[in-house]
């Protein structure tokens, strides 16, 4: 009997052993007690380059009326272009990265600009260390979008950048702009300095090369993508999320004179002091008249939510801030294009399962708005809603997940 | 034939006749203590946040938003693996929200010295709606921190946490501490002047 009882206290200890043997398993070790699983979600993951699986797509029309849209998915950023206003598309044709980690959020999507010439350049970020570490890569195409060069980087740098626009000016002179590192560092005591710097650098030869990198202001915030537009005297404006004193991350609008950063303007008193990234990028229309157009995110102590403001053209400062959408439904990733004398807006809400984009008319710059009319809805992924004008018409353009991408006429011509 | 294991067994008092068993228990705590050390997170989608409400409600723990390509949040890690290490009591939930595979937001938790934590990571895109189920006023901003009590009440930091706010939080729930006050996520010096 006491033989039996022993063997029994064996046959115990042995099952636990084996228990713990299974609990050492790193996949048993590593579910959270929430209950996930590794294999729960094989096949519903969209991981193709094509443009079903896209996190970001960003379109532009080139001079024959064809819609190019250049967007990011599976890690590789792909170029395609449309005849019958985003109905049908072209075979992709996957110009980047080639190997490199895609900066593929869809704060940093990947740029496509089309000049009058009909020269094509597509810009993107890739992380090049495991600390994420960016570079701005370029591909090029001077063919009218038959051929891509292979990428380049847009610029040497031994240190990070990210987030990159493009605008050309009416010459065709490619203007580039971007958040860099190189100068971030340390002070004179040695401590680490926030944020990044604003850079920029022209290019007179339809992206093939670049001006050395030259830093129009610093620090900005060092994961906020910018707002650019080219002014029709061709001077190109930035808005981005600067770092003033005390870790405030508001917006402010640098006007360059040709080659040179002019006036820094802040738009708005948000204070909003976050050491953090909000992910969240500003819009910026500029009309014919030069007055500039503003719309942005914030989470200040003085104001909080979507909000809209515009400067005249001389004026000295930004108009008070015009919330943007209904309270509490999340408004936010506003967008600005001016068309002719009309200023379009566009901008997300959300509720519960709902994405719903709204659209907003000003006929005269920006001092009344017409009426939020609902646009189109998702109750999936959905990239930012973006504005694109072609031939005296504007329209949305927005990809979601469960819809795909949609051209979508805001107005009549 | 008696084996070692039984021969040392028969001298020993009756009581040890259990050890086995209580060694076996012993041995499977020591696993589920140590064993999650290089956690890969996993995959975080639509499903994940009612997992994680249910798998907490009515217990006190904290929910931290993280992204990958955040500088701020990647400094604040270490931070959060010390005060994992200092309240082991708290279950802290990670959440990363970039574009980005497990195995990468792996990398950065383990360089931070995240010890044994839940840990998920985006699978695909953050919809909107997946951003409303957690906080209809959280518009996408990181590092992005739920406090949440064992009565469901919760409290949300935006940005790197300051730390102090961390522990006067859990000093409402009975829990005297003060060794990471002051703390934020490694704010800049030169921003540290008060306003």
């Amino acid at each position: 009997m006491v033989q039996l009882t022993r063997w029994l206290f064996i046959f115990a200890g042995g099952f636990f052993w084996m228990a713990a043997a299974v609990a050492e398993e790193p996949n048993i070790a590593t579910t959270p007690a929430s209950g996930a699983s590794h294999r729960m979600h094989e096949g519903t993951t969209c991981t193709e380059p094509g443009l079903k699986c896209a996190t970001s797509v960003t379109p532009a029309f080139s001079s024959d009326g064809r819609l190019w849209l250049a967007w990011a998915a599976g890690g590789e950023v792909s170029v395609a272009f449309s005849t019958d206003q985003g109905g049908s598309f072209s075979s992709p044709v996957v110009v980047g990265p080639h190997a490199d980690r895609l900066d593929a959020g869809s704060e940093s999507r990947p740029q496509l600009l089309i000049d009058k010439q009909g020269r094509m350049t597509v810009a993107w970020g890739v992380f090049k260390d495991d600390k994420y570490n960016s570079q701005v890569y370029l591909a090029t195409s001077q063919d009218g979008g038959a051929h891509f060069s292979e990428p380049r980087p847009l610029a040497d740098n031994p240190v990070s950048q990210r987030f990159p626009l493009l605008a050309a000016d009416d010459d065709g002179n490619i203007f580039a702009a971007w958040v860099d590192k190189r100068n971030g560092g340390t002070d004179a005591d040695g401590r680490k300095l926030p944020g990044a710097a604003l850079a920029y650098a022209w290019s007179r030869d339809g992206g093939n090369s670049f001006a050395p990198v030259q830093i129009a202001d610093q620090p900005l915030c060092e994961c906020c993508r910018l707002g650019l537009a080219m002014g029709d005297d061709g001077k190109p404006v930035i808005v981005y999320r600067k770092l003033f004193e005390g870790g405030i991350r508001d917006h402010a609008v640098l006007t360059f004179d040709k080659d040179k950063p002019g006036r820094i303007l802040r738009v708005a008193d948000d204070d909003w002091a976050i050491n953090g990234c909000p992910h969240h990028g500003p819009a910026l229309a500029v009309m014919d008249d030069g007055s500039y157009h503003v719309a942005w995110f914030t989470q200040g102590a003085k104001r909080q939510g979507a909000f809209y403001a515009y400067k005249k053209p001389g004026a000295a400062s930004f108009s008070t801030p015009l919330p943007i959408g209904a309270a509490g439904k999340m408004a936010g990733r506003s967008y600005l294009l001016a068309n002719g004398n009309k200023l379009w807006l566009v901008w997300k809400e959300v509720v519960e399962k709902q994405t719903t984009v709204y659209a907003r008319m000003s006929g005269d710059r920006g001092r009344h708005w017409s009426k939020a009319r609902m646009i189109a809805e998702t109750s999936g992924y959905s990239d930012h809603p973006l504005l694109i004008k072609n031939a005296g018409q504007t329209w949305l353009s927005w990809f979601t997940r469960n819809e795909g991408y949609r051209l979508i006429a805001l107005q009549k011509k | 034939m008696k084996t070692p294991y039984l021969l040392f067994r028969s001298r020993l008092p009756a009581f040890f006749k259990r050890l086995n068993p209580l060694a076996g228990l012993l041995f499977v705590l020591m696993c589920l203590q140590y064993g999650q050390l290089s956690a890969e997170p996993a995959p975080y989608d639509e499903n994940s946040w009612s997992r994680i409400e249910k798998a907490y409600a009515g217990k006190r723990h904290i929910v931290h938003f993280w992204g990958v390509t955040c500088g701020p949040c990647v400094d604040e890690l270490k931070t959060w693996a010390e005060f994992t290490r200092q309240h082991p009591e708290i279950p802290l939930i990670l959440v990363q929200v970039d574009e980005a595979t497990p195995q990468q937001a792996e990398k950065l938790l383990q360089s931070s010295g995240m010890g044994r934590v839940e840990s998920w990571s985006l699978a695909a895109g953050l919809s909107d709606a997946m951003r409303y189920e957690v906080d209809s006023g959280w518009v996408g901003e990181l590092p992005y921190t739920r406090l949440s009590g064992a009565d469901g009440k919760t409290r949300t930091l935006r940005g790197a946490a300051d730390f102090t706010k961390v522990e006067l939080w859990l000093g409402q729930s009975g829990i005297n501490s003060v060794a990471l006050q002051g703390r934020t996520g490694k704010l800049a010096p030169a921003f540290d002047a008060p306003r």
